[in-house]
C-alpha cells in the first residue's frame, strides 16, 4: 500500500481507507462536503474555486473560502458537540496544501489528492508530510449544514 | 486476594547465594548461654533457675571468609577486596526488584545451611519498618512451603513489650526482630540500653549481644546516621556475626557481594519501565515572571540563580536562567518593558535560608527557591495535572483491566487540608484536590473513549466519590493531619497510616474495591509499596522538582494480576510520571539524580566493567576483574577512555566504523567487549573531525581562458536602491496580518515520552503530543502595543495603527498580547521584505568594484570529506556540497561534456540585498555544439519553482536575478538562472525545446503520472518538470494530449489551456472532471484533431 510506504507516520498511528482512489474530486471539495468536483484555485483551467475567494495560493485565500461557507477559526481539534470542524494545511512558505473534516464524534477523515479517502485518529496524522502541516482550525454550527 | 511469589528468579537467588556462599565450610552450629529469670507476676524475684539462651556461633575462620567473599565477588563480576576489614557486607539492588524478599529468604537459607536463627533487621524509619512487617505477614507460607515448615517467629521491636527480647534470646527458633534505628542509636535515651527487669534485670541490649545475631540493614545510607555516625556504632553495640546491608544506594560499599544497579534492572525489565507525561506552559509570556532557583555567595559576592522570561534576539521570548545580584533592574536583564520597575533586592544564602526578595511597583515579594511570582496559577495547573492522571489511568484500565489487573493511580500533595478539610464542628469537608478530582472523573466518564468502563454505572457521582481516598498520618482522635517525623506524637500519627497503606495493600488490588485513586502525604511517599501503582502525579504547592527518582520508586515494581501472579514485560508493564517540567529536562534531571545518589556514572566504563564478559580461559568461564582492568588500561592508552574511563570521541567513532583495535588475547570476545562498549556510549552523535580537510585550488582551471572570461563576467560588485509605494505597503501588511494564523491563548502542552535508562545515560523519546489546553489569562497588563511593534518593524505609529485597524485582528492581542506582538511583527516585516524586493535597482559599482579571482587562491576552503566530490573542471579540487541535490548537480557538471569550467561560488562571494547578503551557488561555462560559449550563475533548489523556496530566500533569489542583469553588459553576458538539475539549465539557458515527438511525449507523461506530487494542489501538481517539460513540446504535443485524455483521464487540463489558449469548458462543468474531459474532446474533434488513438505508435 502507497500510504504505508509514503506516510509512515500515519501508518503507524493508524488509518482506515473508506473509499476507492479516485480524481472525481481533491480534499478541498471533500471538506466542503462536494464529492463531484475538483476545487483548485489555479486560473485559466476550468477547476472549480468559489467566486467570493480569491484565487491564490495562500492559505489565506482557502480560510476565506470557508470563511464563505460559513465557516469561523477556532482554537484547536477538541471535539466540540454541535459544531463541525475541519482543519486546513500549509506548506512552509503559507501555501495551502490539505484539508481534513472532523467525523463525529471526534476521528478525522481525508481525500488524499487523487488518491483514496481514509479515516484517520488525529490532524496531525497527515503532519509534516507532503500534505503539509496544520494551519489552523475552523469550525461551523452543525445546523449550517449545507452550501 | 494472596500474592503468589516465585521463587526461582535467577536474579534474586544469585544475590541470596552470594550472601550464603560466605559461611561456605561453616558447621551447623549454635552457642548457648544463661539467661537469668524476669520478676514473676507477682514482683517477686524468681528463683536462681535460669533459661538457657541460644545463639548463633560462627566456626569458620577470616581467611576462610575471605576466600569465600572473593570467589563470589569473581562471580558477580565485582573488584575482589584485598582484605577482610569486617564482617560487613553490601547487596544493591534497585529499588522495586525485591530486595526485601531476598534478605527474608537469605534467613531461611542461612538457618537451613548453617543453622543460625537469630536475626535483627534495622531499618531507618517507620514507613520500612511496617513494611518489612507486612512482607512477613505475607511471605510466611511461602517461606514455610519452601523451607520444609521450619518455625519461625517473628515481631516488631517495641520498648514497651520487652518480654519479646527475652524470648527472641531463648527461643532455639529461627528469631526475626524488626527495629528501626531510633530504638538503638541514642544510648542514653534508648530503653534497649537500660537494665530491666522484664528482661531479668540486664539491658536488653546484652540479650541481643549474647545471641550474636545477624544484622540486616535495610536502606544501610540512611542507618547509619551521617558523619556522626550513631547509627553505626548502634549497629556494633549489637555484637553481630556479621551485618548484611541492603540497598539501591550505597554511600559506602563495604565488601560489596552482589550488584544490580537501576540499569541493569531497567535493561532485564525486572521493574517498569517509565513515561513522562510533561505538561509545559506555552506561549505565556504576558506578566513579569520570576522563579527563584538558588542563591549563592562566591567570593565573597551575593548573587541568585532565577528564571525570567527574556526577549530573544529574534523577537520572541524565551525562558532563561540568570544570575542576578542586589539592585538589577529586571526590565534592563530581560529586555522586556512588562518588566518595567521590577528590581531584585535582599538576596539571603545559607541552607535553609536562601531568600530573594522582588521589589515590585508599590509593594514587594519574597521568593524561596522553587517558588515564582506571576507563573500560572497552580490551582489551573492541578486541575490539568488531575486530569491528566485521570486520563491515562483510565487508559491503562481499559488495556489492563481484560487480562485482570487492577490499575493505580497515586496522588502526592503537601497538605492534608488540600485534600479534606474540617468545618467549625470538627466534620470533614472535601478538599479543593478532592472537588477537582470528582468533577473531573464524571466528565471524562461521559467521553466517549471511556464509555465501556463505565457501562451499568447509574450514578457518576457516587463513582467518583467512591474511586478515591486518602491515606494521610491519623492522630489520636481519629482526624488527618499532616505529616512530620518531628516527635513521638506525629511519629505515631505516622505510623498509623503506614500500617493501614500496609494492611490495605491486597485489598487495593482486587477488583471488588472501587477505591483505585489514592491521595497521600508526600511525606509518606517512602511507605508506598504498591506493585500497581500505574500512575504518579505530585501535585505540589510550588514548582520544584525534586526527588523525581524517590517518586518513581513508589511505581516501579512489576504488577500482579487479581491472582496475585506477577505479570512481565513492558508492554504490560510501563509507570507514568504526570510531571510540571519538560521531558528532556525530567531526563537530564532524573540521571543527575541517579548519579547521585547511586554513584552510576552513566559513559563511563567502570574496571570490572568486563568482568562477567565470557572467557573460555578465564576463571568460571569469565574474564575476571583482573583481566577487566587490564583491558580497560588498555582502552585508556588507546584513547578510547580518558583516565576517569569516560568514553571519548575516538571510541565513538571506533564503533561507528567498526575498527576498533584489540590485543589478540582480548579477539575472541570482541562481539561481548563491543557490546559492552556500546552501552556505555550510549546515543551521542558522531562528529568527525578527523574527516575534516582543506580543499586547494586548482590552478590550471584558474589560469584558463575559459575561467577568466566566465569570472570577467559576473565578478563585478554592485549597490542597490529600493523604492515602495506607501499606501500599498501598508494595506499589504493590513491584509497579512488579517490572515496570520490563529493566535492561540496561554496554554498548557501535554508531551509524553519514553525514559530508557542505559549505560550512556537516560535517553528520552517522545511518544505521544497532546492536545494543548487553553488557560485563563484575564488579568493579564496590556504592553503598549504600538511602542512594541514600533521597535520591532521601524514604521510610524500612525503607519502601525492604521494596519492594526485594517486588519481587524485586534481582538487577538487581549487573548495573548506577547504572541499578539510577535505574529504582527512578524507578518509586517515579512511584507517589507517582499515591498522592498518588488521594487530593488541594481546598479553596477564600477571598474574598481569586484571580486578579485586571486581570492580564490588566498581564501582557505575546507569540507567535511564525506560531503566533497573530486572535480576536474571545478576552480577546486573537490566540491564541497550542502545537499543532495547540489551532489547530482556537481556529478552532472564533471560528466556533461559541453560543460568546461565551473566553480561552486565561495561563501565570499556575495550579492548585497536588503535581507542580508546573497551567496549564490555555481558559475557555469558551457560551450555548445557551433562553439558559442554560454556563461551562467545557477542557483541550485531542491524545486526549480520559485514558488518553492522560503519566503526570504525566494526574496534573495529575485535580488539575485537583478543584480546579474545589472551586469548584463558586452557580449554573451552571463545569464541567471534557477534550476533543479543541469538538464533545465542547458534546457533554459539555451533557450531550446525538447524535440516535439511522440516517444518523449510518452516518456515524460509515464514520469508524470507515475511520480507527481500527491497532494490536492493542481498547481502542485503540474509544475512537476515533465509536465512543464510536455508543456514546452507545444502545438505538436496537442493530439497526443487529447489522446491520452480519452484514454485514461488525468489533470492534462493546465497542459492542455497554456498549449492552446482555450477554456471550451463550459462554466457550469468546471471541476466535474468527466464534464472537463468531455469538453476537451468535443473541442478536439471540432478542431480537427484525431482522438481515436488510431495514430498512436
Amino acid at each position: 500500500m502507497w500510504i504505508d510506504e509514503e506516510l509512515p507516520h500515519l501508518a503507524s498511528e493508524g488509518y482506515e481507507v473508506t473509499s476507492s482512489p479516485t480524481d472525481e474530486y481533491n480534499c478541498i471539495a471533500y471538506a466542503a462536503g462536494e464529492t463531484d468536483r475538483w476545487w483548485s484555485h489555479v486560473e485559466d483551467a476550468d477547476y472549480y474555486w468559489p467566486e467570493h475567494a480569491s484565487s491564490t495560493p495562500s492559505i489565506a485565500s482557502l480560510i476565506e473560502v470557508f470563511i464563505g461557507l460559513g465557516y469561523e477559526q477556532c482554537e484547536n481539534a477538541g471535539d466540540e458537540p454541535g459544531f463541525r470542524k475541519i482543519a486546513l494545511y500549509a506548506d512552509q512558505r503559507g501555501d495551502w496544501t490539505h484539508a481534513a473534516v472532523q467525523l463525529p464524534g471526534g476521528g478525522w477523515s481525508s481525500k488524499l489528492g487523487p488518491d483514496e479517502d481514509i479515516s484517520h485518529h488525529t490532524p496531525e496524522s497527515l503532519d509534516r508530510t507532503a500534505y503539509g502541516e496544520v494551519h489552523c482550525f475552523m469550525r461551523r454550527p452543525l445546523a449550517a449544514q449545507g452550501l | 486476594m494472596k500474592f503468589h511469589f516465585e521463587p526461582d528468579l535467577d536474579f534474586q537467588q544469585a544475590a541470596i547465594a552470594a550472601v550464603c556462599d560466605l559461611f561456605r565450610g561453616q558447621e551447623v552450629c549454635r552457642s548457648e548461654f544463661t539467661v537469668a529469670h524476669g520478676l514473676d507476676e507477682a514482683g517477686t524475684p524468681g528463683l536462681e533457675e535460669n533459661d538457657l539462651g541460644v545463639g548463633n556461633r560462627l566456626m569458620l575462620a577470616d581467611d576462610g571468609i575471605l576466600a569465600n567473599l572473593k570467589e563470589v565477588q569473581l562471580r558477580n563480576g565485582l573488584p575482589p577486596a584485598p582484605g577482610l576489614d569486617s564482617r560487613d557486607f553490601t547487596v544493591e539492588m534497585e529499588t522495586g526488584t525485591g530486595k526485601t524478599y531476598v534478605y527474608l529468604r537469605t534467613i531461611f537459607e542461612l538457618n537451613q545451611r548453617y543453622g543460625f536463627t537469630k536475626f535483627a533487621i534495622v531499618v531507618p524509619s517507620v514507613a520500612i519498618k511496617e513494611g518489612v512487617n507486612k512482607s512477613l505477614e505475607m511471605m510466611g507460607d511461602h517461606f514455610r512451603a519452601l523451607y520444609a515448615g521450619v518455625p519461625f517467629d517473628h515481631f516488631i521491636y517495641d520498648s514497651a513489650k520487652l518480654g519479646q527480647v527475652r524470648n527472641f534470646a531463648t527461643s532455639p527458633q529461627i528469631q526475626i526482630m524488626v527495629m528501626t534505628v531510633g530504638a538503638i542509636n541514642k544510648r542514653d535515651i534508648n530503653t534497649i540500653y537500660q537494665d530491666n527487669e522484664k528482661t531479668g534485670g540486664e539491658a536488653p541490649i546484652d540479650l541481643v549481644r549474647a545471641t550474636n545475631p545477624i544484622v540486616i540493614v535495610d536502606e544501610p545510607q540512611s542507618v547509619e546516621g551521617g558523619l556522626e555516625g550513631r547509627g553505626r556504632e548502634a549497629l556494633k553495640r549489637m555484637n553481630p556475626l556479621c551485618t548484611l546491608r541492603y540497598s539501591a544506594t550505597h554511600k559506602d560499599e563495604y565488601h560489596m557481594v552482589y550488584r544490580l544497579n537501576a540499569v541493569d534492572a531497567y535493561e532485564q525489565k525486572l521493574v517498569k519501565q517509565i513515561e513522562v507525561a510533561a505538561g509545559t506552559i506555552v506561549d505565556n509570556h504576558n506578566s513579569p515572571y520570576v522563579r527563584l532557583i538558588s542563591t549563592r555567595r562566591q567570593r565573597g559576592a551575593i548573587s541568585a540563580r532565577v528564571e525570567l522570561d527574556v526577549a530573544t534576539p529574534a523577537g520572541g521570548v524565551r525562558r532563561q536562567e540568570i544570575f542576578v545580584q542586589d539592585g538589577e533592574d529586571l526590565q534592563r536583564r530581560t529586555r522586556r518593558e512588562i518588566y518595567r520597575d521590577h528590581y531584585i533586592g535582599e538576596i539571603t544564602v545559607g541552607r535553609g535560608n536562601e531568600s530573594l526578595e522582588l521589589r515590585l511597583p508599590g509593594n514587594e515579594r519574597w521568593l524561596t527557591p522553587g517558588e515564582a511570582y506571576g507563573a500560572v496559577d497552580q490551582s489551573d495547573m492541578h486541575r490539568e495535572m488531575i486530569r491528566k492522571a485521570i486520563r491515562e489511568h483510565l487508559d491503562k484500565e481499559k488495556r489492563l483491566h481484560p487480562q485482570g489487573i487492577k490499575v493505580l493511580t497515586l496522588f502526592f500533595v503537601d497538605k492534608v487540608a488540600n485534600y479534606r478539610d474540617y468545618d467549625a464542628d470538627g466534620d470533614p469537608v472535601k478538599g479543593q484536590f478532592a472537588v477537582i478530582f470528582e468533577e473531573e472523573y464524571r466528565r471524562i466518564a461521559i467521553h466517549r473513549d471511556y464509555r465501556t468502563l463505565f457501562e451499568g454505572v447509574d450514578d457518576l457521582g457516587d463513582a467518583a466519590e467512591r474511586a478515591h481516598e486518602g491515606y494521610f498520618s491519623i492522630d489520636r482522635r481519629g482526624g488527618w493531619t499532616d505529616t512530620a517525623e518531628n516527635n513521638q506524637a506525629n511519629r505515631d500519627n505516622a505510623e498509623r497510616a503506614y500500617s493501614l497503606i500496609m494492611k490495605e495493600k491486597e485489598r487495593l488490588l482486587s477488583f471488588d474495591e472501587p477505591l483505585k485513586f489514592i491521595f497521600s502525604h508526600s511525606a509518606l511517599r517512602e511507605g508506598w509499596d504498591n506493585p500497581n501503582v500505574f500512575q504518579i502525579c505530585a501535585l505540589r504547592d510550588i514548582q520544584t522538582e525534586r526527588e523525581r527518582r524517590q517518586t518513581i520508586g513508589r511505581g516501579l515494581r512489576l504488577c500482579v494480576n487479581q491472582d496475585g501472579e506477577r505479570q512481565r514485560g513492558f508492554e504490560v508493564n510501563t509507570l507514568t510520571v504526570i510531571a510540571q517540567e519538560s521531558y528532556e529536562d525530567f531526563a537530564e534531571n532524573l540521571q543527575h539524580e541517579i548519579e547521585e545518589e547511586t554513584g552510576i556514572r552513566f559513559g563511563v566504563v567502570e574496571e570490572h566493567q568486563f568482568a562477567l564478559v565470557g572467557d573460555e580461559n578465564g576463571p568460571n568461564g569469565r574474564m575476571g576483574v583482573e583481566k577487566s582492568k587490564e583491558l580497560r588500561r588498555y582502552l585508556v592508552t588507546k584513547g578510547y577512555l580518558d583516565q576517569e574511563g569516560k568514553v571519548t570521541d575516538t571510541l565513538r567513532e571506533a564503533l561507528h566504523n567498526d575498527t576498533l583495535a584489540l590485543p589478540d588475547e582480548f579477539e575472541p570476545m570482541r562481539e561481548a567487549i563491543t557490546e559492552t562498549l556500546r552501552k556505555a556510549t550510549g546515543r551521542i552523535e558522531i562528529k568527525n573531525a578527523a574527516e575534516r580537510r582543506t580543499v586547494q585550488p586548482r590552478e590550471t582551471v584558474l589560469d584558463s581562458e575559459d575561467f577568466k572570461a566566465l569570472w570577467g563576467r559576473i565578478k563585478y560588485q554592485t549597490t542597490y536602491r529600493v523604492r515602495f509605494d506607501n499606501d500599498n505597503l501598508l494595506n499589504e501588511c493590513a491584509e497579512a496580518l488579517s490572515v496570520a494564523p490563529f493566535i492561540p491563548r496561554a496554554r498548557l502542552q501535554w508531551n509524553t515520552a519514553g525514559m530508557q535508562l542505559e549505560q550512556g545515560g537516560v535517553q528520552s523519546r517522545l511518544l505521544e503530543t497532546g492536545a494543548p489546553v487553553s488557560l485563563r489569562s484575564d488579568d493579564v497588563e496590556l504592553p503598549d502595543l504600538l511602542t512594541e511593534l514600533q521597535d520591532r518593524t521601524q514604521l510610524t505609529r500612525r503607519s502601525i495603527a492604521r494596519i492594526l485597524s485594517n486588519s481587524g485582528r485586534l481582538d487577538d492581542f487581549r487573548a495573548n498580547p506577547q504572541k499578539f506582538i510577535e505574529t504582527a511583527a512578524e507578518a509586517i516585516n515579512r511584507r517589507k521584505r517582499s515591498a522592498l524586493v518588488d521594487g530593488i535597482k541594481y546598479q553596477r559599482s564600477g571598474n574598481q568594484s569586484y571580486y578579485a579571482q586571486e581570492l580564490f587562491m588566498k581564501e582557505e576552503l575546507t569540507g567535511y570529506l564525506n560531503k566533497m566530490l573530486a572535480s576536474q573542471k571545478s576552480v577546486y579540487d573537490y566540491v564541497v556540497w550542502d545537499s543532495d541535490n547540489e551532489a547530482k548537480f556537481a556529478k552532472d557538471l564533471e560528466n556533461n561534456t559541453s560543460v568546461k569550467v565551473y566553480a561552486k561560488l565561495p561563501r565570499w562571494f556575495q550579492v548585497p540585498t536588503p535581507l542580508g547578503s546573497y551567496n549564490p551557488d555555481w558559475a557555469v561555462l558551457i560551450e555548445k555544439d557551433d562553439n558559442n560559449r554560454l556563461y551562467f550563475v545557477a542557483e541550485t533548489k531542491g524545486s526549480s519553482f520559485l514558488d518553492d523556496l522560503r519566503n526570504s530566500e525566494r526574496a534573495k533569489v529575485e535580488c539575485g536575478k537583478e543584480h546579474f542583469a545589472a551586469l548584463e553588459v558586452g557580449e554573451s553576458p552571463a545569464k541567471y538562472c534557477v534550476v533543479h538539475t543541469l538538464d533545465e539549465l542547458l534546457v533554459a539557458g539555451l533557450n531550446e525545446r525538447p524535440t516535439p515527438n511522440r516517444e518523449t511525449f510518452e516518456r515524460l507523461a509515464d514520469e508524470w503520472e507515475r511520480n507527481r506530487p500527491r497532494g490536492a494542489d493542481v498547481a502542485q501538481m503540474t509544475q512537476h518538470p515533465a509536465y512543464q517539460r510536455i508543456i514546452a513540446l507545444g502545438e505538436p504535443a496537442v493530439p497526443w494530449l487529447l489522446q491520452r485524455l480519452a484514454t485514461k483521464p488525468n489533470h492534462w487540463f493546465v497542459a492542455l489551456n497554456s498549449i492552446t489558449g482555450v477554456r471550451p469548458v463550459p462554466p457550469e462543468s468546471r471541476g466535474r472532471i468527466q464534464e472537463m474531459v468531455q469538453a476537451w474532446l468535443d473541442w478536439g474533434r471540432q478542431n480537427g484533431y484525431e482522438l481515436t488513438g488510431s495514430d498512436v505508435d
